[in-house]
């Protein structure tokens, strides 16, 4: 039986490709993927065995999942894909999303439910560049990033600002979404940013029915928040606290309470 | 208890990122992270392990041309909320 392979791609560091039984859900990675850069080979294999509801996602021999329906073994593989991504060598990597204008990034650290994904997809759709919605890699001696634009994973409470976004019903397969995994292109043509340097970074909280508002902070309080939002940071210590402070010293620092998306996304476009 | 006579020392295991003034201070004891305002910040920078409490708040007060009081109950304070978070000790007292 013929396989499919998808081509090729990096994830910040990781080089991997997916191989399939099913070339219809092989062509669907494709399209989802295609914003990360391409690989001149892959040295993580992923393979998805099996036919549309007997699914079996596996990475090298670890198996991922089994008897599964589309949608889920492609949210899933998005989050091996991360943990993947975040854990490449050479990098300073911080759980935030981020967008770039102008040659100049900015950096939007948060947990999860901050409302990070929202603000990026909402910006790409007004005109800004993407980079990512989950992790910003710092180069630990240039201080650039290294674009990661994987696809936006919107939550529930975020589809309806994004109507365009929804993926192919084919996913589906009988069951409910709980996430949509977004290829870029789906907001917005051609944008796709380039390695630069932080400008902004700035932390937002979404709180429904809030003022949407920016306040400034010190470098300083700011440091320490990019820290705690840094992946594997006690692991790293010293080495990723200088680096971060190289990306600091150099960038306008706050926080962004987001009550609407509108309006976040013009209080960042008046930082610019 | 922090008295004018207390030897601020700073724990063996933090390393320290100035930044605009302020401090940032990673424990790699207890893998905690610590932001200090200007004032504290500066204070860290003067535990040698020799001056008391009282010859800091001295310097500083000369420094910033400031009531001696009033620099003496920052620093005490400063000094206090440093020891409840294991990043100075007392000079005079062996080390644990």
């Amino acid at each position: 039986m013929n396989r499919y392979a998808t081509a090729p791609r990096r994830a910040i560091g990781c080089c991997f490709d997916v191989t399939l039984d099913d070339a219809w859900l092989g062509g669907y990675l494709d399209e989802l993927f295609a914003a990360l850069p391409r690989a001149d080979r892959a040295d993580t294999t992923i393979t998805v065995d099996g036919e549309r509801g007997d699914y079996r996602l596996a990475i090298g021999d670890d198996t991922v999942l089994d008897d599964s329906e589309p949608f889920t073994v492609v949210n899933r593989l998005v989050q091996r894909l991360n943990t993947l991504a975040t854990a490449s060598p050479g990098f300073v990597c911080a759980h935030a999303s981020g967008v770039e204008r102008n040659g100049a990034a900015y950096v939007f650290p948060a947990h999860m439910e901050s409302g990070k994904t929202t603000l990026a997809a909402g910006l790409v759709r007004a005109g800004f560049d993407y980079l990512t919605d989950e992790a910003v890699a710092f180069d630990p001696v240039t201080s650039l990033i290294e674009p990661y634009p994987k696809p936006l994973s919107l939550d529930p409470g975020s589809w309806s600002l994004f109507p365009e976004a929804e993926p192919d019903p084919a996913l589906r397969h009988g069951a409910a979404l709980d996430q949509w995994q977004v290829p870029v292109a789906a907001l917005r043509a051609d944008a796709i940013g380039g390695p630069c340097p932080a400008r902004f970074v700035v932390f937002p909280v979404y709180r429904a029915g809030a003022t949407t508002e920016f306040v400034a902070m010190t470098r300083g309080e700011a440091l320490v928040e990019l820290a705690r939002n840094t992946f594997a940071f006690n692991e790293q210590g010293r080495f990723a606290l200088d680096a971060l402070a190289r990306v600091v010293r150099v960038a306008e620092c706050g926080r962004l309470t987001v009550g609407s998306l509108d309006d976040a996304v013009a209080r960042i476009e008046d930082l610019g | 208890m922090i008295d004018a006579e207390f030897v601020p020392v700073r724990a063996g295991a933090v390393y320290t990122v100035a930044i605009d003034g302020e401090a940032v201070l990673l424990d790699e004891t207890h893998d905690r992270l610590h932001h200090l305002n200007p004032t504290a910040a500066l204070l860290w920078s003067c535990f040698d392990g020799d001056a008391t409490v009282e010859q800091l708040a001295t310097e500083a007060s000369e420094e910033l041309h400031s009531p001696f009081a009033t620099v003496f109950a920052d620093t005490v304070a400063v000094v206090r909320d440093l020891v409840a978070q294991d990043l100075v000790r007392d000079g005079r007292e062996a080390p644990a």
